[in-house]
């Protein structure tokens, strides 16, 4: 893996709070080696405000590591601090959960040389809390709150914009604060600079981000999903594949006094229609079924792919398989309000899979009372969907939290406390009938169901980018 | 030319003789020497199956400087064992309930042999895995590293592995970024 590479995994691991499904806030130091002189990074990047806060408990137990007459190593030296650096890779990514990739890195300087790899992105449930995928775990961030308490427009993922202040040639490294972030909503995107670095270990008060909206779309359309690759950020609606020219929107932003920026200028290089495969309705050989249908924009190894989901009813419907042969090459790719593609063997994941989380209905309706709910994993290679985790491992309660460790364990947090009991969205009462079929089983993949990647750009720019698949089922 | 077609000759019996044998000696950085299944060492060494293909054996020990003659022993051991072993379609953890990665898990037998080990024979095999390009070898080992590492606080591993803590002020505060949210649940 090229420094590059890493780097862009350390970002990613950043990935921003605002969305459904990302990886945990963290801050390791490597995160500085992502930022490049480009001014749009290919990566998402947390932001300082949303740091959790430090329990006291940690100043202690850092209190206590920062004693050098610590005395509990003594004796004759040992030389396990010697191990060499692809060893310590080897043992990193044996440990799957990232809570001990974290604790193993922090025992020792020559531990600490190797990158921190990207670990399973978790899961945010519905109720602010957290998954973690290999160990079961559930993880509570009092701070972060539940939806509400953070941006507003940041549904779609968060990017690191652009770097400001040092050149990325000359260290130190820029604090978080150094950058311009932007969250791509269903139709606006909102470019905002993170408060204050000192503040980030804090819980409150919240450092106040500037946060400039701009919108990027007409109000007759919604965005799907956005991603960055190679410096110019893409979004795709219902119909097409957009690029924007984001300098000015930056410009504006980098000098606080400016002016509101204006709408970016967007050209449109692929047209997205497939009319055997819309957002309502897939037509199969001669029959034409009624279907849901997600689209996602990720960007993976230098490619931007389109990931489609389908799920078709009634239930009486033809087994699909739709995919077209992606060399992915150890690369996982999670979808959800806020896509990205992984590194498999860095983070435990299942190489050349589609990871996707259950998604709400947007209109307010529900499919099932499992927090995970249709949450699978697609198989490019075998075109097979499994779901991500057996009912065995956790059961849902009736509202829709997982039974976990920490699931019921008091939470200081007023807001993330009423997240937490709240029940889950309403159950559209017309839907449900016709989709009971589908998901009377809680955490199960629905049988009609299918995924289909296809790639829309790769890092040498085409004007005329690939045609799209067709939709292609078989029984 | 008689002696010269006899000597040919025997130098040509002496190379079947060798490819014949299905040991190879190995030597340790303290001179003692193992015998090892030639067929394993080349399958699960690299490095040895490199020296048997280019013919850099040596009949009286091929010397291996960087391993002591305990980690050699275990290495030897761990191949001959190997070789003996019913291969198992179950290298695939079947103790994989989430839909993770299915890590290459040991076997029973792998997993006895590096829980026997102290914590330097331990140490001095992984090395020495690491030293002959032992793929499987080394994921056993560093899958044990990793399980005496799991659930601990860097306190606790530092006291399993005897590693004094060697951090400055300033690292203890990029640490405590990483450590914030990993202890906050404990």
């Amino acid at each position: 893996m090229g420094k590059k590479d890493e780097g862009a995994a350390a970002a990613s691991l950043l990935s921003a709070f605002p969305v459904v499904f990302d990886s945990p806030p963290v801050f390791p130091c490597s995160t500085a080696m992502a930022d490049s002189a480009k001014d749009l990074q290919a990566v998402s990047a947390m932001t300082s405000p949303l740091s959790p806060r430090v329990p006291d408990s940690v100043t202690t137990l850092l209190a206590t590591m920062a004693n050098d007459d610590d005395t509990s190593g003594s004796g004759s030296p040992s030389p396990w601090a010697d191990l060499p650096p692809e060893l310590v890779v080897i043992v990193l990514r044996r440990l799957p959960t990232l809570a001990d990739r974290v604790h193993l890195r922090a025992v020792c300087q020559a531990w600490r040389r190797e990158p921190l790899p990207v670990p399973f992105p978790w899961l945010r449930l519905r109720n602010g809390t957290f998954l973690s995928v290999p160990d079961g775990e559930i993880h509570h961030f009092p701070s972060l709150g539940g939806d509400d308490d953070v941006f507003p427009t940041c549904g779609h993922g968060v990017f690191k914009l652009v770097q400001l202040g040092p050149s990325p040639l000359s260290p130190p490294a820029p604090r978080p604060t150094d950058s311009l972030y932007a969250a791509v909503g269903p139709s606006d995107i909102s470019i905002f600079r993170p408060g204050p670095a000192a503040e980030t270990a804090r819980p409150r008060p919240k450092p106040k981000p500037t946060i400039t909206t701009i919108t990027i779309t007409p109000k007759s359309e919604r965005l799907y999903d956005a991603a960055f690759l190679d410096g110019k950020l893409y979004a795709i609606s219902y119909k097409q594949l957009y690029i924007y020219d984001m300098a000015d929107a930056i410009a504006s932003c980098k000098n606080s006094n400016g002016k509101p920026p204006e709408i970016p200028p967007r050209t449109c290089i692929a047209n997205l229609v497939d009319t055997r495969w819309t957002r309502s309705h897939v037509t199969i050989g001669d029959e034409t079924f009624s279907c849901r249908d997600w689209s996602y924009l990720v960007e993976s190894g230098g490619r931007l792919l389109r990931v489609r989901r389908l799920i078709v009813y009634p239930s009486t419907g033809p087994q699909l398989t739709m995919m077209e042969p992606l060399g992915f090459a150890d690369q996982a790719l999670f979808v959800g309000e806020h896509s990205k593609s992984v590194t498999a063997s860095e983070c435990g994941a299942r190489e050349d899979c589609v990871y996707f989380v259950r998604e709400y209905c947007r209109e307010g309706c529900v499919l099932d009372l499992h927090p995970l709910g249709d949450s699978g994993v697609f198989d490019m290679r075998n075109g097979r969907i499994t779901p991500l985790l057996p009912e065995t491992v956790a059961k849902p309660t009736l509202d829709g939290n997982l039974r976990g460790r920490h699931a019921t364990r008091t939470n200081s947090d007023p807001a993330a406390t009423r997240h937490m009991h709240e029940p889950g969205p309403r159950v559209h009462a017309a839907l449900l009938p016709r989709l009971a079929a589908l998901y009377k089983s809680p955490g199960r993949v629905p049988a009609r169901h299918a995924c289909m990647v296809s790639r829309l750009a790769a890092r040498v720019h085409k004007t005329e980018p690939e045609a799209e698949p067709p939709a292609d089922g078989s029984g | 030319m008689e002696v010269d077609k006899g000597k040919g000759e025997a130098e040509e019996t002496r190379k079947v003789a060798e490819a014949d044998r299905d040991t190879v000696t190995l030597k340790s950085s303290d001179g003692k020497l193992f015998e090892v299944s030639k067929e394993a060492a080349a399958r699960l060494s690299t490095v040895l199956a490199g020296m048997i293909a280019g013919g850099s054996i040596d009949d009286n020990g091929t010397d291996l400087k960087q391993i002591g003659s305990e980690a050699l022993e275990n290495v030897v051991d761990y191949c001959n064992k190997h070789a003996n072993s019913i291969p198992s379609a179950a290298l695939i953890s079947s103790s994989i309930s989430f839909n993770t990665a299915p890590f290459k898990e040991p076997e029973e037998w792998e997993r006895k042999f590096v829980d026997r080990l102290s914590h330097d024979a331990l140490f001095d095999l992984v090395e020495a895995a690491n030293f002959l390009g032992m793929e499987r070898l080394l994921d056993v080992t560093c899958h044990k590293i990793s399980e005496m590492m799991k659930g601990k606080s860097p306190d606790q591993i530092r006291e399993v592995f005897n590693i004094k803590n060697d951090y400055t002020k300033e690292e203890l505060e990029e640490i405590r970024q990483e450590l914030a949210w990993a202890f906050y649940d404990d």
